[in-house]
């Protein structure tokens, strides 16, 4: 049995307030619109294996997490799901206090590019990482001052792990 | 007798041969690269061994190491399977000469129909019809209509020093012809400075329909019927099936002689297949060689489906020494069978093959259902070889019931985490033209962004509802923490764009 929530899924141009109930009814509400879609029931197998049943029709779903996105196999079709937190937006304005910087993937530090002490403005990279043969910086998410640093260049990063701790401005 | 094979090969192909020695009490031999240590091949053989980094070109294409991987394990033969070495001629004549039993045809029969034009003029000799074509000695537009009239129309100028559809005309009715020349000429001169022209029969859509042989080492030689792969997006086959509809039961025993002709012409032994275009449909279609194939295909379990036949097993019969133990009259097809390719691709943005971890993978079963997989859950698809992952079979008594078969089966395929071009092939085997069976070679093409769509609405609200369903790392509820000094960021949203490494 799922436990009850309601996020926001988004899939492609699609996206919708998906309500799951504790009695296996999940209620979609797609955005934009006034009213509810009829209820789905569903019914977790095990093994990523659901039973969908869906106004006197039913079938067989599967799905698995990858990272922040789930992948959807229902009747011959693929979905890549992205979800949110329903019902408030995710906090992500600036606070105060330090905020700390992770890789989102196992990932090689190519390169540290700032030092404690240092200033940096938004967007500003701090380190340059290196996964699936592809570099991606790591940016300030806002302004503030470098607090210190968790990392080396070269060194093997696990996702979690603080890379850069940043101070940040005052509310 | 062949007593342990070395597989140089990998995914799907490589498992096939892999069983097909477990039935034959053949021990088998898998070879890998360092990105397949845990592959299906790998993980089925009897013994393995790594033979190099995760690139082709250092491992399963290194002639080198994979007959120093035969030394080493003791191997006395070696099958390889369909791409990387099957086709050349070097690799069947070190493994002759290292003493191993190449299961395959002579290097001398894979070099003489490698070549195009070599092979054209072997067809040629042996009476199986080519498509009517001449450089005419007289280049004047007497001359080059002469040969027009003997070729017939419509017909393709072509410039004789290259290719890229420069100084290239379809010409339909002698009235158009001596324009188009004199406009092909020109193109022609400037774009290779040699103005001469080639005069070839247009097919206006023709079919690919390819003929299975066997042949052994006694110079007997049988053929298993069509395959009908005109579903090809680029040149790459998407769907094949046995019977073709669109051929009579006298074409396709003059189409059978013809391959036969041909595999004998160069003393061919192990299994083949000789392609031809098809032009015109019922008693009045034409075939015309294309090319021989002189390896095992991809879509053989689709003649196999029809046969009855062990393909795989039939070529160890034969590097046994064994003769082939029917003939052409003991051999019937029953039925219908069709094949699906499932590709690592993404149809939404171009086909562009796809890489990444399986993360969850389910087979459909049933009657009249075969699987030949490369993948298993959990496995990764590696970014350095060919896309296919899995061969799916649906035979059936009827063209319908196998078509009804394979949509049900691909319907309840599962494969998440790298994208595959399921969806589209359900599209596909509804298309009109497809069910009718009214499909030449340039049908794909022409039909691939129709069949390229989103899902509809309903499932995709659906997916969002199993999505939101599945337990575990659904979002907290607030989000993340908001009190303390340390809140973690959420690290995607401090990405920036990614960039190839300079």
């Amino acid at each position: 049995m799922t436990t009850p929530r309601i996020v926001t899924a988004r899939a492609g141009d699609h996206a919708a307030r998906v309500d799951v109930r504790g009695d296996g009814q999940v209620v979609v509400r797609p955005e934009g619109s006034p009213t509810d879609l009829p209820p789905v029931r569903l019914t977790y197998l095990g093994h990523g294996r659901f039973r969908v049943w869906h106004e006197g029709w039913t079938t067989l779903a599967y799905a698995v997490e990858d990272d922040d996105r789930r992948w959807v196999f229902v009747d011959g079709e693929v979905v890549l799901v992205d979800l949110e937190t329903g019902g408030r937006p995710r906090p992500r304005a600036a606070r105060a206090g330090t905020d700390a910087l992770s890789a989102p993937m196992p990932a090689t530090v190519v390169r540290v590019l700032v030092s404690p002490g240092q200033a940096v403005t938004r967007g500003m990279p701090l380190v340059l990482l290196e996964a699936m043969k592809m570099e991606l910086p790591l940016r300030a998410p806002h302004d503030g001052v470098v607090e210190s640093i968790g990392c080396a260049d070269g060194d093997l990063v696990q996702p979690g792990v603080p890379l850069v701790r940043l101070t940040m401005p005052a509310a | 007798m062949i007593a342990r094979l070395l597989v140089a090969n990998r995914g799907e192909i490589a498992v096939r041969i892999i069983r097909a020695c477990r039935e034959a009490g053949i021990e088998s031999v898998a070879v890998c690269s360092e990105a397949d240590e845990g592959a299906p091949h790998a993980v089925l053989a009897d013994h393995l061994v790594m033979i190099g980094p995760a690139p082709a070109a250092e491992s399963y294409l290194d002639i080198g190491r994979l007959l120093d991987a035969a030394r080493a394990t003791g191997a006395d033969a070696v099958h390889p399977g369909y791409g990387f070495l099957s086709e050349n001629p070097a690799f069947a004549a070190a493994c002759a000469d290292a003493g191993l039993t190449f299961v395959g045809p002579t290097a001398d029969a894979i070099e003489r129909m490698g070549s195009k034009t070599g092979a054209r003029r072997i067809a040629e000799a042996a009476g199986v019809p080519v498509v009517p074509g001449a450089t005419p000695a007289d280049q004047s537009p007497a001359g080059l209509r002469a040969a027009a009239e003997h070729v017939g129309y419509p017909l393709l100028l072509k410039a004789s020093a290259g290719g890229g559809g420069k100084g290239m005309r379809v010409v339909r009715t002698a009235g158009e012809f001596d324009e188009a020349a004199g406009a092909a000429r020109r193109e022609a001169a400037s774009a290779f400075g040699d103005g001469t022209l080639y005069v070839e029969r247009y097919l206006e859509r023709p079919r690919h329909v390819e003929i299975q042989v066997l042949g052994d080492h006694h110079g007997a030689v049988v053929h298993l019927f069509e395959r009908e792969c005109s579903v090809q997006r680029r040149h790459q086959k998407v769907v094949e099936e046995s019977p073709c509809l669109a051929i009579t039961a006298g074409l396709r025993a003059r189409m059978g002689e013809a391959a036969v002709r041909a595999a004998q012409a160069v003393g061919y032994r192990s299994a083949g297949t000789i392609e031809f275009l098809v032009d015109g449909t019922g008693e009045d279609a034409r075939f015309y060689f294309l090319e021989m194939n002189t390896r095992l295909q991809v879509e053989h379990p689709v003649t196999e489906a029809v046969t009855g036949v062990d393909l795989v097993r039939a070529q160890f019969d034969i590097a046994n020494g064994q003769p082939l133990p029917w003939t052409q009259p003991a051999l019937t097809q029953r039925g219908h069978a069709i094949e699906c390719r499932i590709y690592a691709e993404d149809p939404a943005q171009g086909f562009v093959p796809q890489a990444g971890r399986v993360l969850l993978y389910r087979e459909p079963t049933g009657p009249g259902l075969r699987i030949d997989a490369g993948i298993v859950e959990g496995a990764e698809v590696p970014v350095h070889y060919d896309p296919l992952l899995v061969k799916l079979i649906a035979a059936a008594e009827t063209r319908t019931g196998a078509i009804e078969r394979a949509r049900a089966a691909l319907r309840q395929f599962p494969i998440l985490g790298v994208r595959t071009n399921v969806p589209f092939l359900l599209r596909l085997l509804s298309h009109p033209a497809f069910l009718a069976a009214t499909i030449d070679t340039g049908f794909l093409d022409r039909e691939a962004a129709n069949l390229v769509a989103p899902p509809a609405p309903a499932t995709t609200h659906l997916a969002l509802a199993v999505a939101a369903s599945l337990a575990g790392a659904v979002p907290a509820p607030f989000g993340p923490a908001t009190t303390g000094t340390a809140a973690v960021h959420d690290p995607w949203s401090a990405l920036g764009d990614w960039s190839r490494p300079a």
